[in-house]
């Protein structure tokens, strides 16, 4: 099971090798034509006209990140690239947000296991809420605690049903994820707190939203496997 | 933007089966909007008025507190200008800030109400959804005393149904089950049908929010902040057409997924049978409410002594969770004194009050209370109830204070006095407002079913000068 410090150290402090950064250009790229396409559909003409202002920074990641998800050919973490797309300050920032932003959502996807699916969790919105936050994290830049109460916020927030996925309610829950994801930085990094071990803890992500670690199935996932270690694994 | 379409809109998405009677969700949402079109029984009608009262002090206690500079601050950054008041202050933001900075203002300082069954606080998110629909709604005062009574209510039966086990399992249930109060007393004042009501509920349930591990933190504060938001949108959504799963409150929702027992008999009932909002409970001091007996009983001992100093020795006698819950012996800041019944019980006999100033950092270190609270023993006792304490205190060359409270103030048993009701909001208002704010809103909170909307009681919560706080954007 993950620890948030070590999500927020992975944020902070890892340099994505090229070929994550490649698979990153390639999803970025995915989302960016999704959320072209599903732009035009009723959900987020309906979507936008509720929103306060459809340009800003939290409503623009919602947007999208519908739009996106509204779509055949959406990339794997509509949320993760939502966020990066909203905050990065340039397609290189978000390139690497991205590739950031995958690596954690995998994992917690992984750390979160079978039984929270089957729970009826969505695991798109939960695990993509906290790649997401990784993601805004990293295109934002933001120091280490802040870091740390942005994955608070997001955790606290993780939400989405997969018995939604097939009503109005499917992208609009992946997109909320992102656009948690993104207020949860901008408060952040002005000074908002937030749990100190909100994946961890006892009454944190993991323990809500799957089983007790002790009887956790580790899905096949190395429980000791650092942040990262995939990308440096063969194949 | 077309907030109030007519009953016959189609999904913008996929077309769902039309036809969803007898669902748990649509008895529930059919008796919400019954009750939502009469009058509230009087017994219910006064209950509402008072955890309105009490939710609207906390939110104008909590108006300049850090938590609440930064959501303002993080506003304006993100241009969120607009017509909703914010508690307190003299600055407006937009609806979606403007539900967010309510909310988590009146939840802030954990003083606000608490129906004991299910440990909600239910006020705070449905205070934060009124007033952020306030400037767009054209609606009288009693119906927003209704969708305030209903907000709250809908809440509380939620949480029975999921209660013990949801809460237990760690979950913070005022933000999971606030979500749908929210939704609730939303939809009624936005005008929604009954089954775009269903869908407010359905789209809602895919936004529950709320870790009890964020508690501690301005997090805690934030969940019913953002549930008003989630209930707002979700019911902004439905209005316009957006369609969620079908019974959201059946085996198929969320309900199931985060509890591990549902007890849908707790969502059904008349709202003409009592409601789970008279059981709701108000803090008279801001911490855990397992030493609240204790404090009575300090505050009380307090009255019948005129010199603390000659204090040897003091023993309370308390339910065995007031060590396990507020054990901390020694607290070094405000945050770790609201965790010790030491320190509660320290400045009640000290001070004869225990309020805000007295869980602050001052008293947390100051050198008399410090003394004080190495002299005490608390003596945890299995037949001592929970709502009751005993303190006995031995002076030098005096006779000793016995004083014992059966019933805590605050309990359901003994519940605030309408007088006891004011004096807190007036201990609250009074530092943020100035003297007299606790009656303005006071009178325009019992004048609430008669006025013509809500504008004398946001009149009632923000500062009468100009020069107070800033101009507005």
């Amino acid at each position: 099971m993950i620890t948030t410090s070590e999500v927020v150290d992975f944020v902070r402090d890892t340099t994505p090798p090229p070929t994550a950064l490649d698979r990153a250009l390639v999803e970025l790229g995915r989302f960016r034509r999704a959320a072209r396409r599903g732009a035009d559909t009723p959900l987020v003409a309906t979507l936008k006209q509720v929103a306060v202002r459809p340009g800003s920074l939290l409503w623009s990641a919602w947007i999208d990140g519908t739009a996106a998800a509204a779509v055949d050919g959406r990339p794997a973490w509509v949320a993760v690239c939502a966020a990066a797309n909203a905050l990065a300050v340039d397609d290189g920032g978000a390139i690497e947000a991205v590739a950031i932003g995958y690596e954690v959502a995998d994992r917690v996807r992984a750390d979160l296991g079978v039984a929270h699916t089957e729970a009826g969790w969505s695991v798109q919105c939960t695990a993509g809420a906290i790649g997401a936050a990784a993601a805004a994290g990293r295109a934002l830049g933001l120091d280490v605690g802040h870091v740390h109460h942005l994955i608070g916020l997001c955790a606290t927030q993780a939400a989405g049903l997969a018995a939604a996925a097939d009503t109005d309610t499917g992208p609009l829950q992946i997109g909320k994820a992102a656009s948690n994801a993104v207020e949860a930085a901008l408060l952040s990094r002005n000074g908002f707190t937030s749990a100190a071990q909100p994946l961890e803890g006892r009454r944190g992500l993991f323990a809500l939203m799957s089983v007790p670690p002790a009887a956790a199935e580790r899905n096949g996932t190395a429980a000791d496997a650092r942040l990262g270690a995939a990308w440096s694994s063969p194949g | 933007m077309a907030l109030f379409p007519g009953p016959t809109v189609p999904s913008v998405g996929r077309m769902s089966p039309a036809v969803t009677v007898g669902t748990p969700t649509s008895e529930f949402c059919a008796q919400l909007l019954t009750a939502g079109a009469t009058p509230l029984p009087p017994r219910v009608a006064r209950a509402a008025r008072r955890s309105l009262l009490n939710v609207l002090g906390t939110a104008v206690g909590a108006a300049r507190t850090p938590a609440i500079d930064v959501l303002l601050a993080t506003a304006r950054e993100q241009d969120g200008a607009g017509a909703v008041a914010v508690v307190g202050r003299a600055e407006t933001v937009d609806w979606y800030w403007g539900a967010l900075l309510a909310g988590t203002a009146a939840h802030l300082d954990d003083f606000d109400d608490t129906h004991l069954a299910t440990v909600i606080h239910p006020g705070a998110a449905v205070l934060a959804t009124l007033l952020s629909l306030a400037p767009e709604l054209e609606v009288d005062g009693e119906r927003y005393l209704t969708a305030f009574a209903l907000g709250c209510e809908s809440q509380l039966r939620i949480g029975n149904a999921v209660s013990p086990s949801h809460y237990d399992r760690g979950w913070h249930i005022t933000g999971t089950c606030g979500v749908f109060g929210t939704a609730v007393a939303a939809s009624l004042l936005l005008g929604l049908t009954a089954e775009q009501m269903e869908h407010a509920l359905a789209i809602v349930s895919t936004m529950v929010l709320g870790h009890r591990e964020g508690f501690g933190s301005m997090t805690k504060p934030f969940h019913p902040g953002k549930a008003a938001v989630n209930g707002v949108l979700a019911a902004r959504l439905a209005a316009a057409g957006v369609r969620g799963i079908d019974d959201p409150l059946g085996d198929g929702g969320v309900l199931p997924v985060f509890a591990d027992v549902v007890d849908r008999r707790e969502l059904g009932g008349s709202f003409e049978r009592d409601w789970e909002l008279e059981r709701n409970a108000f803090k008279p001091y801001p911490c855990g409410i397992v030493a609240h007996p204790t404090i009575d009983a300090a505050v009380a001992a307090s009255g019948q002594m005129d010199d603390p100093a000659a204090i040897e020795s003091v023993e309370i006698t308390c339910h065995p969770l007031v060590p396990e819950l507020m054990g901390h012996r020694q607290p070094r800041d405000g945050l770790q004194a609201r965790f010790s019944a030491y320190h509660a019980a320290a400045v009640g006999l000290l001070d004869g009050q225990v309020g805000l100033v007295q869980f602050g950092d001052d008293r947390a270190v100051a050198p008399d209370v410090e003394r004080l609270r190495g002299l005490i023993t608390l003596l945890p006792t299995a037949d001592c109830a929970r709502d009751e304490a005993t303190i006995r205190i031995e002076r030098a060359g005096r006779d000793a204070v016995t004083v014992h409270i059966p019933h805590a103030r605050g309990s359901l048993d003994r519940p605030l006095t309408d007088d006891e009701l004011f004096d807190k909001v007036d201990r609250l208002a009074g530092p943020v407002l100035g003297p007299g704010a606790a009656r303005r809103i006071s009178a325009a909170v019992e004048a609430l079913a008669d006025a013509p909307g809500f504008d004398e009681l946001v009149a009632a919560i923000r500062p009468t000068s100009t020069t107070e706080g800033e101009a507005n954007r």
